[in-house]
């Protein structure tokens, strides 16, 4: 039952991820992926009309999908397709910056908590238990309103409320390779506790992290969505637009709300299925078919 | 048992403690506070100072926090200024309403859940466990409010204004106006009325998640020995599936039901504020945005007391449910 785990350098997730090709619906997650990523990045080019300059407000406002905007108008005259690839940009980017940054801090801490173990684990876990009984919505307004709502503050917020999971997931893999042979060969040379975590632990425990990640981005998405519903949201984000489009939807102008719901529907899809191929690839036990 | 419970429950007095503590920082932090909504610009300093010494807050901050710690200890939980009631009061009037919502939703997404990951299950890799895997999904993927949102622009908007259908569903609230006008059994249809869209929202998203751990604890639970003995002594199909693997299946919604607990009390908040739905969700967010301080913290804390209980639940449960799982210490 013995992984087959190496004693130095890159866990064995880049062949992990080559072994994605097998299945199928990863197959359509990760197009969906690079899809939207290359949509986004690429915006300024693709993007038909400015995101944010009004259209003439005696023509342009709040026109059904069709025609020259065939996402529609907003209630400025802004064309939605290009606010939506804008908007990407903006999604995307805080939530892999926020799922990033809660991985590293959660690695760090759960790292620690898992190779030191005693009054380090207590502390770590303890304040994990903690984070996680406190209502993220109470962490949001007292982080905004330090930190004045920007998207740093709004990255930072989701990190922070997000870091135990991957903590726990690290603790766990870490105290099952503790006393392994690589790890008593490592210490048996001398080296320092902070390399042998940093560069013998980490790496061979990171596979359910990165499983977990993938799934966090699209929760994330959704999250932050969230937050721009309540107010508190970074400027032209996917929730923004979906939040402009719910105070207006019963005036008719449907479009304003769906179409936003259904890039982020689209998205967190796509990275649903590749964290769910990823986790069978690690886990076959799980294997949801061939 | 019993010490193990009440070992957990030691353990979880300190815990408390640190989250309110937390707490109380986290809102003295906040610029602005309760005195906000009664003070206007015009004000003179004095009366501005009155108003504070009247809500209390000229108090140092840690005269003001040990006596929170000591009133929410002794069951005080203050009093809410946005709503001119005590906090208890106000929870008495929304905790019903959030209950009702998310009771009913929890109970079907449960049962609709379960039944999903069973039958996928059943059918490992036939078109029907492929086709309900991607819907699973496509629910999970989806923010509950944005779904809210489709739902009112189909069945209140659509159907009454761009379609004329002969029915329409209610958009937001709990009654209908007129409601104390009508007959017993009127009432009663028409407070199902109106939670038939939100309780779809939830249940919706909630079964999408509990399918997902049905199907995988089912899936685990066919493959072992036990399952292809009684197989092989002959049982019929059903009776294995239902009667022997089943119950042993539902194991691991333990941790779900136990998450979900919070939930049940705290409320949607998304779904809530959708709807208009006057619950523990949107009362939290009103509160916040009225700065009503002893509101939002009463609220918090009764969030992290249910965290703990639903932890606690979920290990107490297991112990039962699962011979294997025995806590002696």
């Amino acid at each position: 039952m013995e992984r087959n785990v190496p004693v130095f350098g890159l866990p064995p997730v880049p062949s992990k991820l080559i072994a994605l090709g097998g299945n199928r619906l990863a197959q359509f997650g990760l197009a969906g992926v690079f899809a939207v990523s290359v949509l986004a990045l690429l915006a300024p080019v693709v993007a038909p009309f400015d995101p944010m300059t009004p259209g003439d407000l005696a023509r342009d406002v709040l026109l059904p999908p069709g025609g020259r905007h065939w996402m529609g108008t907003d209630q400025l005259g802004r064309d939605v397709w290009s606010r939506l690839l804008f908007g990407a940009r903006v999604s995307l980017l805080v939530a892999l910056a926020a799922v990033t940054l809660s991985a590293a801090i959660g690695v760090i801490l759960g790292g620690v908590a898992g190779y030191l173990g005693g009054w380090w684990d207590t502390l770590v876990m303890r304040t994990a238990d903690v984070v996680l009984a406190v209502p993220r919505l109470v962490l949001l307004i007292a982080v905004i309103a330090l930190l004045q709502p920007s998207p740093a503050a709004i990255v930072l917020i989701l990190a922070l409320t997000q870091w135990p999971a991957p903590a726990r997931l690290i603790r766990a893999e870490i105290l099952s390779l503790r006393d392994r042979d690589f790890v008593q060969a490592a210490e048996a040379l001398g080296f320092s506790r902070r390399r042998i975590l940093l560069r013998h632990l980490i790496p061979n425990a990171l596979a359910p992290v990165l499983v977990a990640m993938t799934l966090g981005v699209g929760h994330t998405i959704i999250l932050e969505a969230g937050l721009s519903f309540l107010g508190i949201g970074v400027p032209l984000s996917w929730g923004e637009l979906l939040r402009d489009g719910q105070q207006r939807f019963l005036v008719g102008a449907w479009w304003l709300a769906f179409f936003p719901g259904v890039a982020i529907a689209f998205v967190t899809i796509s990275f649903n299925l590749v964290g769910d191929g990823l986790r069978d690839i690690m886990d076959p036990r799980q294997r949801s078919g061939p | 048992m019993t010490r193990f419970l009440l070992r957990r429950l030691a353990l979880a007095v300190p815990l408390l403690l640190a989250v309110a503590t937390l707490l109380f920082v986290l809102v003295e932090m906040a610029p602005g506070g309760p005195e906000m909504v009664w003070m206007g610009p015009g004000m003179t300093a004095e009366v501005q100072a009155q108003i504070r010494e009247n809500l209390g807050l000229d108090e140092p901050v840690t005269i003001r926090y040990v006596r929170w710690i000591t009133s929410v200890a002794q069951g005080d939980l203050g009093f809410s200024h946005s709503r001119g009631q005590p906090v208890a009061a106000v929870f008495g009037q929304v905790l019903p309403e959030t209950l009702l919502l998310t009771g009913s939703a929890l109970v079907l997404a449960f049962v609709i859940g379960i039944g999903i990951g069973v039958l996928q299950a059943a059918r490992q890799n036939s078109w029907v466990d492929h086709g309900l895997n991607l819907t699973v999904l496509f629910f999970y993927s989806l923010p509950a409010f944005w779904l809210g949102i489709l739902l009112i622009l189909v069945f209140s908007y659509g159907a009454q204004v761009r379609w004329d259908w002969p029915f329409h569903m209610p958009a937001s609230g709990l009654r209908s106006i007129g409601y104390e006008q009508m007959p017993l059994a009127q009432r009663f249809l028409d407070r199902l009325w109106h939670m038939v869209l939100p309780v779809t929202t939830l249940v919706l998203v909630l079964a999408a998640g509990i399918a997902r751990y049905a199907r995988t604890g089912m899936l685990e639970v066919l493959r072992t020995e036990y399952i292809r003995s009684a197989r092989a002594r002959g049982l019929p199909r059903r009776t294995v599936l239902l009667r022997h693997a089943l119950p042993n299946s539902l194991l691991p919604l333990i941790t779900v039901l136990g998450l979900y607990l919070p939930v049940l009390f705290s409320g949607a908040v998304f779904v809530e504020t959708v709807f208009a739905w006057p619950g523990m969700g949107k009362t939290m967010v009103d509160a916040v945005s009225t700065r009503d301080y002893p509101l939002v913290l009463a609220g918090s804390l009764l969030f992290a007391v249910l965290v703990v209980l639903g932890n606690l639940l979920a290990d107490a449960l297991y112990a039962v449910a699962d011979p294997r799982v025995r806590h002696d210490a």
